[in-house]
């Protein structure tokens, strides 16, 4: 251990004093005497090696940033695009027919159904209906929804490589099915800093759905992977403490606070110098996060300055803490204080049995409150710059999982197409993006893949999604791997 | 060809034989300066023979340079003065031998002036020489910025000369006459005439071939040409009767321009291009037709980054929109804005597009230096206590598109300045002292812009 020790030293201060005598002085010379600060303004990358990682790697953004900010409704579990948004009135005379093989084709069904011997194609048993200028068509779960739907970019052409919610969940927000990639909003806070120093740059907050049964999230999902760690989404939970260990200990004094945090600060810098560990620096980010946080977060989570008319707008619901309802709100909140990325999950959308009860109190748990977080986004000029995302992590089959009755069915993972929606910042409002087939089991026209969609959400954020990359093990890596391109159609 | 293969073969050994003069040349002339500095009584005969090797040296760079020249790989005028700079230099070097065998003929002044001159002309061939090579850009481009602006250095990226700007793009020159030539052409051509129809001219394809109804301006399903291409591809008179048939994006491309008047001038300003002909314009061309945000069409030069660091100083937020928009993205977070914070903004007053000072003390009298912000597209002044005199100031703000007045003192007396700002797109009116009913009238007639009012019941 001393050897290696020794060598690490040796070969870094040789490189270090090469490398500054050759360079650095010279440069640091030449800059500080043209202009007093920020020489290398011209390069994108920031080359300064103390950015430590609270200010953005980026020198600012490749392009115009159109949204600044990204709340994302994540659906978990997999809400079938057919009851929700795929309207298929041809299921109706399919209906209860095997699903033919030339549409099934080759596509992967999971292991849940391999043992079924009849695959009988089911249609939606809620109704359909065109709303707004656009003309979308919205079931008659989302009777909310459907009135902001001039708001929406409606996206039916999703689709996935992964058939499990773990993987997919994973795919989905770090654009690998195994865990380990750091999640998209831990991708922005290190890409594009902060623009609020007193909150962190990555909310996650959940909600248990109604209909119960619900599988479960990892945190991976809102990892910060091979990023440094103070980039990991921070989660708010409801009740007393949204930040577990935030308060003080009974009887320190909030002094006593800032004191031992200078020493333990100065004893971490001590060793950053040593061991120039980034790891160090993230610590020392994430005791100051929390320090600034023990006053701003309790400020943001106090609802209690929100008005009747607020309530009225997002459902009752958004009184009681914990509630996808509440963290609506609570969303719209922390994007007014410029909170870079705000990702909400609402369990429950996994319907392999059952799915006409429990898809209706999975409705009633978030439309209202969905659609008054856009038309409140909207008022505000929110929706400006915010980006809202709502959709799952796959779609459902259009074939029934288990036994079709006249009131009752399932429908398994389908990761070949499914539905999700944007609304706001850059985007194009009132349109519907893509199209399935008549059984809305295949993808027939503009296919948006899941790297497709993450390269178009960095971009509508000012930046090219093949040139934000982290060295991780010898290569660099990126949000969309090798893969993605920007839907330009629906850029506004 | 063979000389010219050999002459050419030749002149690639010009950067090898180009370093030598220097090289001697300017061994001669520290020789030279290291004796006076010495203060040594006699002259070396080394610092003769090394202006006479670089003499000789010069001819042979001097040669292959030209042999390189010819090749026609570099732009004549930037060539010209290297080359016969270059030819120059080589009796000057062959004066610098002579000048140096007799030392004593001549005073310290020549001397030290000769090779004075010499290193000045060097330079000035040295670095044309450099630019023709790696371009003009290749010195300045990682300079530091404030060097950059001292050598004046423009680091602008080249215009791509594509199918960019919809007012000089041309209809069927530009997008139709292309899929003619490539897919008609060859049959229907000066030298093939199939069916008696030739479509490399205007006239010839207006006159049609055997059937007269080629085109009908302004009646695409009337005009042979488009019934022609979209017949099923398994009957005969299918055109293109090859396994490269059109595209959907160039017929609907074809039926556009006929029902647009099939016009042989008009550009793409002249003509209506329907919403569902823009993405396919876009697909096919990546001819953007939506309007271009201000910001794009703008043209600034970068701001100075010791400017940028002041507004930073004052406690604002500053963000470059992009690689290639140098405008501002300004914020301001806090309650301690003040009128001499705000201020110094006006240095930047032609680079600052968005202004967010939202949930700040603004107040009125702070805005009223935004009337130089020529660029100024999106201004926040949500939650906070901005009244009717604060939007005033704005009276003059010719680009502003988005304006978010939520939640603030703003009451209908300012209607009118909001309703005579040309370019607002966008604006945020609920939680004010505005009524939905002031502004009803203002949604119906004016569709450009929209007002967003929500009554709190």
């Amino acid at each position: 251990m001393d050897e290696f020790l020794k060598k690490q030293l040796f070969q870094q201060t040789r490189r270090g004093f090469l490398k500054k005598a050759s360079l650095g002085f010279g440069s640091i010379a030449l800059s500080s005497m043209l202009g007093p600060t920020n020489s290398f303004a011209n390069s994108l990358i920031s080359g300064n090696p103390s950015n430590n990682g609270i200010n953005n790697i980026l020198k600012g953004t490749h392009f115009p940033a159109k949204a600044k900010r990204v709340i994302y409704l994540f659906q978990s579990g997999g809400p079938s695009q057919l009851e929700t948004f795929d309207y298929k009135p041809a299921l109706s005379k399919w209906h209860a027919q095997e699903i033919p093989d030339s549409v099934r084709g080759m596509q992967r069904n999971s292991g849940m159904v391999t043992d079924q011997s009849t695959f009988p194609l089911v249609k939606s048993i809620y109704d359909f209906k065109q709303y707004g200028q656009s003309g979308a068509w919205v079931s008659e779960l989302f009777p909310h929804t459907a009135k902001v739907v001039d708001d929406l970019c409606i996206i039916k052409s999703m689709h996935t490589d992964a058939i499990n919610h773990e993987p997919a969940v994973m795919f989905v927000q770090s654009g690998s099915q195994i865990s380990g990639r750091p999640s998209i909003g831990s991708w922005l806070s290190y890409g594009l800093g902060s623009d609020n120093e007193n909150l962190p740059n990555f909310v996650v907050m959940l909600s248990k759905g109604s209909s119960g049964g619900a599988q479960p999230l990892s945190s991976a999902a809102w990892g910060n992977g091979f990023l440094p760690s103070h980039h990991q989404g921070v989660q708010f939970r409801s009740g007393k403490d949204p930040v577990l260990y935030l308060n003080n200990p009974h009887g320190v004094h909030d002094h006593d606070r800032r004191r031992a945090l200078n020493y333990i600060k100065d004893f971490n810098n001590e060793q950053y110098n040593l061991w120039n560990d980034p790891e160090i620096q993230s610590k020392i980010n994430q005791y100051e996060m929390a320090y600034r946080m023990q006053n701003s977060v309790p400020d943001a989570v106090d609802v209690s300055d929100e008005p009747e008319h607020i309530y009225k707008l997002y459902g009752e619901d958004a009184r009681k803490p914990g509630t996808y309802a509440a963290n609506c709100l609570q969303a719209r909140r922390l994007a007014e204080k410029d909170v870079k990325f705000i990702q909400l999950y609402h369990t429950g959308w996994d319907q392999h049995g059952n799915l006409p009860g429990a898809i209706k109190s999975q409705a009633m748990d978030t439309d209202q409150a969905t659609a008054g977080l856009i038309t409140d986004l909207k008022q505000r000029g929110l929706l400006e710059d915010t980006l809202v995302i709502w959709g799952g992590e796959f779609g459902r089959t259009s074939f029934s999982q288990g036994r079709l009755t006249a009131t009752n069915y399932g429908r398994d993972h389908h990761p070949g197409c499914f539905t999700m929606w944007m609304a706001g910042a850059g985007v194009k409002p009132g349109m519907v993006y893509g199209e399935t087939d008549d059984f809305s089991y295949n993808v027939v026209r503009n296919g948006v893949h899941i790297h497709d969609f993450q390269a178009t959400l960095l971009h509508l954020l000012g930046m090219d999604h093949e040139r934000l990359t982290f060295k991780h093990q010898g290569r660099r890596y990126r949000l969309t791997d090798v893969h993605g391109h920007v839907i330009k159609d629906i850029l506004a | 060809m063979i000389a010219l293969d050999f002459s050419t073969f030749l002149g690639r050994f010009h950067p090898l034989f180009v370093h030598m003069p220097i090289g001697f040349v300017f061994l001669a002339i520290l020789l030279e300066w290291w004796q006076s500095f010495k203060k040594l009584e006699k002259i070396s005969s080394l610092i003769s023979i090394a202006w006479f090797l670089s003499g000789l040296s010069a001819i042979m760079a001097a040669l292959c340079g030209w042999y390189l020249g010819e090749t026609g790989l570099y732009e004549e005028e930037q060539l010209f003065l290297h080359r016969w700079l270059g030819i120059v230099l080589v009796p000057i070097f062959f004066a610098g031998w002579w000048l140096k065998k007799n030392y004593y003929n001549y005073s310290k002044i020549i001397q030290h002036g000769f090779n004075l001159l010499i290193i000045v002309l060097l330079s000035i061939e040295g670095h044309q020489g450099g630019n023709l090579t790696h371009g003009d850009t290749y010195l300045t481009e990682f300079a530091p910025e404030p060097l950059q602006n001292l050598m004046g250095a423009k680091n602008e990226v080249a215009q791509e000369k594509q199918l960019i700007n919809p007012d000089s793009v041309k209809v069927y020159e530009d997008l139709i006459y292309p899929i003619f030539e490539n897919s008609c052409i060859n049959c229907h051509g000066d030298e093939v005439k199939r069916g008696g129809l030739n479509m490399a001219y205007a006239d010839s394809l207006m006159l049609g071939g055997s059937n007269n109804n080629m085109i009908i301006e302004g009646n695409a399903e009337g005009s042979e040409l488009f019934r022609r291409i979209t017949l099923p591809q398994k009957s005969i008179k299918f055109m293109p009767p090859t396994k490269k048939v059109l595209t959907y994006d160039q017929i609907k491309t074809i039926e556009w321009w006929i029902n647009q008047g099939a016009s042989f001038e008009a550009t793409l300003t002249d003509v209506e291009i329907s919403k569902n002909m823009k993405p396919v314009l876009l697909r096919q061309y990546g001819l953007n037709t939506e309007p271009k945000p201000w910001y794009e069409k703008v043209k600034v030069s970068p701001l100075d980054s010791t400017k940028i660091s002041a507004i930073q100083k004052q406690g604002f937020k500053v963000k470059v929109l992009g690689e290639k928009i140098p405008l501002l993205d300004i914020s301001y977070t806090g309650k301690d804005l003040t009128l001499e914070k705000m201020k110094t903004l006006e240095m930047a007053s032609s680079h600052i597009t968005w202004l967010v000072l939202s949930g700040t003390n603004v107040k009125d009298e702070y805005l009223s230096g935004l009337i130089k912000f020529s660029n100024l597209t999106r201004l926040e002044l949500d939650n906070t206590q901005i009244s009717d005199n604060g939007v005033f100031h704005l009276k003059n703000a010719s680009h502003l598109e988005i304006l978010n007045l939520y939640n603030t003192l703003v009451s209908k007396v300012s209607l009118p300045v909001i309703k005579e700002l040309p370019g607002l797109k966008r604006v945020y009116l609920s939680e004010t002292k505005v009524l939905p009913e002031d502004v009803k009238s203002f949604n119906e007639d004016d569709s450009k812009l929209s007002v967003i009012i929500t009554s709190k019941d």
